[in-house]
């Protein structure tokens, strides 16, 4: 299993971390954040299965093809956002962290309306 | 895998700059080792930008994001 050596690597990359930040605040920061950057990156590939399994259950579910690419957008969305905040919290700027996540959430939003529209829609033909 | 070259050169690059200010410093040039860090960090910058391209684009690629 692959988890080992995401965990060898996040413990070395710590370790190496503290040497640097002791001479050098700025490159530590960096370097946190690059290996950060590489989990992530590790832990992408197990999730590109995760897009079939999606459009199997929306097969079986027969919903409309729109909301699954919709729903998938949104899981990335989520992800760089939440990404791009623990980075800059990483590098000390943690209002600049918090303000990522508001541009995320927003995004999210925007993707979501009009899901919002086609929920209320069905709501009003419902009622009599 | 993951590259973990790309850690140890970052490690690396950091020790070397510090021994370079240190140097710097105790021959008395102050302003060459603020410039020594300046460039250190910029090519910390370059072996990080790529890495964060190439996180992108497989972001793209699997979330569908265009």
């Amino acid at each position: 299993m692959a988890l080992w050596q995401w965990m060898g690597l996040a413990v070395t990359a710590a370790v190496l971390c503290l040497l640097v930040r002791q001479q050098q605040p700025q490159l530590g920061g960096l370097c946190a954040a690059a290996a950060g950057i590489m989990l992530l990156l590790a832990a992408l590939e197990q999730l590109s299965d995760v897009r079939e399994v999606f459009a199997r259950l929306t097969a079986m579910a027969d919903l409309e093809e729109g909301y699954l690419s919709t729903l998938i957008k949104v899981l990335g969305v989520s992800y760089v956002a939440e990404l791009a905040a623990q980075t800059c919290q990483d590098l000390g700027e943690g209002g600049l962290a918090l303000k990522v996540g508001l541009v995320g959430k927003l995004c999210v939003f925007t993707l979501t309306a009009p899901m919002l529209l086609s929920l209320l829609e069905m709501i009003l033909e419902l009622t009599p | 895998m993951v590259q973990m070259d790309l850690l140890f050169k970052l490690a690396g690059l950091g020790v070397v700059v510090a021994v370079l200010c240190q140097v710097l410093t105790r021959a008395g040039r102050e302003e060459l080792s603020t410039l020594v860090t300046v460039v250190g960090l910029v090519i910390a910058l370059f072996l990080v930008v790529d890495l964060v391209a190439d996180l992108f684009s497989s972001l793209q690629s699997i979330f569908a994001l265009y």
